[in-house]
């Protein structure tokens, strides 16, 4: 019943905002949304484990995406808000903008949630609606070329997806089950063809790699990353890639222990090390400072797939690592925001002496450099290097060393990076533009604080919680 | 087109033995949308921004066409395979065959509107998969007909009409400007 309220709440809201195109009126409803979008994550932690409307699970799984998706949607509507107000864009497509924004994260709530296959399908597909919408919000040719791409391959990959989702459905059919909710359908593939159910993981895993961004499929998500606004790269590179991310892991969990299981997690891990693989090699070359960005998601979504593939008490640090990559990714978009206010450009090589010109923008920006780096005191450095032992303890010698050089590589990557455009010299002097450097800053200090917490000192609570999702 | 009405009979034949709102509704729309809205809505498009039929692909009529039977010819095989049951089998193979060939489609032909075409074959190639199924789930069949409504015309049809807006000639030539 609360989730009916939800989605009704939400979708008048974001009408009311297309319908009357005031900007005051846009603002009030972004902040109603975010009261609403706390109000109904309480309720999902208090409810934890309680089904709802037959379809819908309040798993612990789905509660710690729902956390992270809540606490960005609030460092995510500050910043638009202060894109909008930058970009003086009229009244129509500001409205536009803040209800596809509240209308991504109902459905990437609800993808989270979804407990019948189908379903979590069709919130996924959702979410691309509502994010094409967000990239195509500057509307130049180089945004209609990336948001054609990312809506076509990504309803190309969904379809695909779709077709898995068919074939999972004749599979259990045949042990007479005619329904697709994850725990009933975990029951019956045990004894199922394993052909079958190699072409479902399969079909699954190309059609969700469009939204998670792993090997088959990567390109899109640079491309969108590259001209989307920076609070939607943002959210494009974190919460987005976590619903790809939960629906591979959905139907990983469920044909986990048939005949299959080692085939699939073969599969992953070579998916992933594919991944992190082109994150190095286009990292070292990449010219934009956008683009470096997304491929350094490419990496960490890589290690995320390579840490479900070890399994096991692995588990525990991919999904600590998920939260540490949303909350540092997340900063580190942010952050470029400004720094394109200074610079007025992504270009790495047309950035120069940031810790000159602005010695607290240039720092925060170097720390966050680092920290996606995983060099201490980033929590990251934990959880990569539980998922790194994780590997050595299962036997995946060869697989972890070619994991450590490509990593090395990406650390290279950005260091260098970094070190050109915080330190070098500004032969031409430009004076950049002056704004509010330190207003922006302070939500990407919080960020930085809480992903150095939460990986050395993780509170009990969330302990709990991913102890939960590993039973 | 021709593709809808033939999806059409198929349903009205295939799904007898579910209730009769799924029924109707399934049958409405493949007559409404695959039928008649979808092609029409292309043709619209073709006629608005002055497209000729003729389409510069990758690769040679000839070849495409020995391409396309390997396909049947692979899904012939994949059903062996999967050890269908004697009904399912010509279904299963004409989907899986129609989905290979959209996708095919889609990566040989260089014009955005031939992409589209491509997708809506790959599409009614997931609509008989998923009626293979749909006697017992046809909550699924409704899944797959919402994914044919959102996309194909509202978003492919309004992006079409942009990309046609500022670009000269709508091929993905021009749709190569973000690198590195």
């Amino acid at each position: 019943m609360v989730l009916v309220i939800y989605f009704i709440i939400a979708l008048a809201l974001s009408g009311i905002t297309l319908l009357f195109r005031k900007n005051t009126l846009t603002r009030a409803a972004l902040f109603l949304f975010l009261g609403l979008q706390t109000v109904f994550t309480a309720y999902a932690f208090i409810h934890q484990g309680q089904k709802e409307l037959t379809y819908f699970l309040f798993d612990s799984v789905g509660l710690i995406f729902l956390a992270i998706l809540t606490i960005l949607s609030y460092t995510t509507v500050y910043y638009s808000l202060i894109y909008l107000k930058r970009h003086r864009d009229n009244p129509f497509r500001q409205s536009l903008f803040a209800a596809a924004l509240m209308l991504l994260i109902v459905s990437m709530s609800s993808v989270y949630i979804s407990e019948h296959a189908g379903l979590l399908w069709v919130f996924i597909e959702a979410t691309t609606l509502c994010v094409s919408l967000l990239i195509y919000h500057e509307r130049n040719a180089l945004s209609l070329e990336a948001t054609w791409k990312y809506v076509f391959i990504c309803s190309v990959g969904v379809a695909f997806a779709f077709v898995g989702i068919i074939f999972l459905g004749m599979t259990v059919q045949k042990n007479g089950l005619y329904d697709l909710n994850f725990a009933a359908v975990a029951d019956h593939v045990a004894l199922a063809n394993p052909f079958w159910l190699k072409m479902v993981f399969l079909f699954i895993l190309v059609g969700f790699s469009t939204k998670m961004g792993l090997f088959p499929m990567q390109t899109i998500t640079v491309d969108a990353h590259t001209v989307a606004p920076f609070p939607v790269s943002a959210f494009i590179s974190t919460t987005l890639m976590n619903v790809g991310f939960i629906g591979i892991y959905r139907f990983y969990t469920v044909l986990e222990h048939t005949a299959i299981g080692d085939w699939m997690s073969n599969l992953l891990m070579w998916s992933g090390i594919l991944s992190i693989l082109v994150a190095s090699v286009y990292m070292l070359t990449a010219g934009h400072l956008k683009r470096l960005s997304a491929y350094s998601s490419l990496e960490h979504m890589g290690l995320a797939a390579i840490g479900l593939s070890v399994g096991g008490p692995v588990l525990y640090a991919v999904f600590l690592h998920l939260i540490l990559h949303s909350f540092t990714k997340a900063g580190l978009f942010y952050h470029l925001g400004s720094l394109h206010a200074r610079f007025q450009t992504y270009k790495i090589d047309s950035i120069k002496n940031y810790f000159g010109k602005s010695p607290a923008g240039g720092l925060v920006f170097f720390v966050l450099l680092l920290f996606l780096g995983a060099v201490p005191p980033s929590g990251l450095f934990v959880t990569e290097f539980l998922i790194l032992k994780g590997m050595f303890q299962s036997g995946h010698i060869w697989e972890m060393s070619i994991l450590l050089l490509l990593m090395t590589v990406i650390l290279f990557a950005f260091i260098k990076n970094g070190l050109k455009m915080v330190f070098s010299d500004d032969e031409l002097k430009t004076e950049p533009v002056k704004n509010n450097m330190i207003i922006e800053l302070i939500p990407q200090v919080i960020l930085l604080l809480a992903v150095i917490w939460l990986g050395f000192f993780p509170p009990q609570v969330l302990v709990n919680l991913i102890n939960q999702c590993l039973m | 087109m021709l593709q809808g009405f033939l999806l059409f009979g198929i349903t009205f034949l295939k799904l007898t033995e579910i209730n009769w709102f799924n029924l109707l509704m399934i049958l409405l729309e493949t007559i409404i949308f695959k039928a008649i809205a979808i092609p029409w809505f292309l043709s619209y498009i073709m006629k608005k921004n002055k497209m000729v039929r003729e389409t510069e692909p990758f690769v040679s009529y000839f070849w495409s066409l020995i391409i396309i039977t390997g396909f049947i010819i692979l899904s012939y095989i994949t059903a062996g395979y999967l050890r269908l049951d004697k009904t399912a089998r010509p279904e299963f193979m004409v989907a899986f065959a129609t989905i290979l060939t959209g996708v095919y489609i889609i990566i040989s032909r260089k014009k955005i509107i031939t992409h589209i075409m491509g997708y809506m074959i790959m599409e009614n190639g997931v609509f008989l998969l998923s009626l293979t199924i749909g006697a017992h789930q046809p909550m699924l069949v409704n899944l797959g007909i919402l994914l044919d409504i959102f996309v194909s015309v509202l978003v492919l049809g309004l992006f079409i009409n942009k990309i046609g807006n500022t670009f000269e000639e709508m091929s993905i030539d021009n749709l190569s400007n973000l690198t590195d």
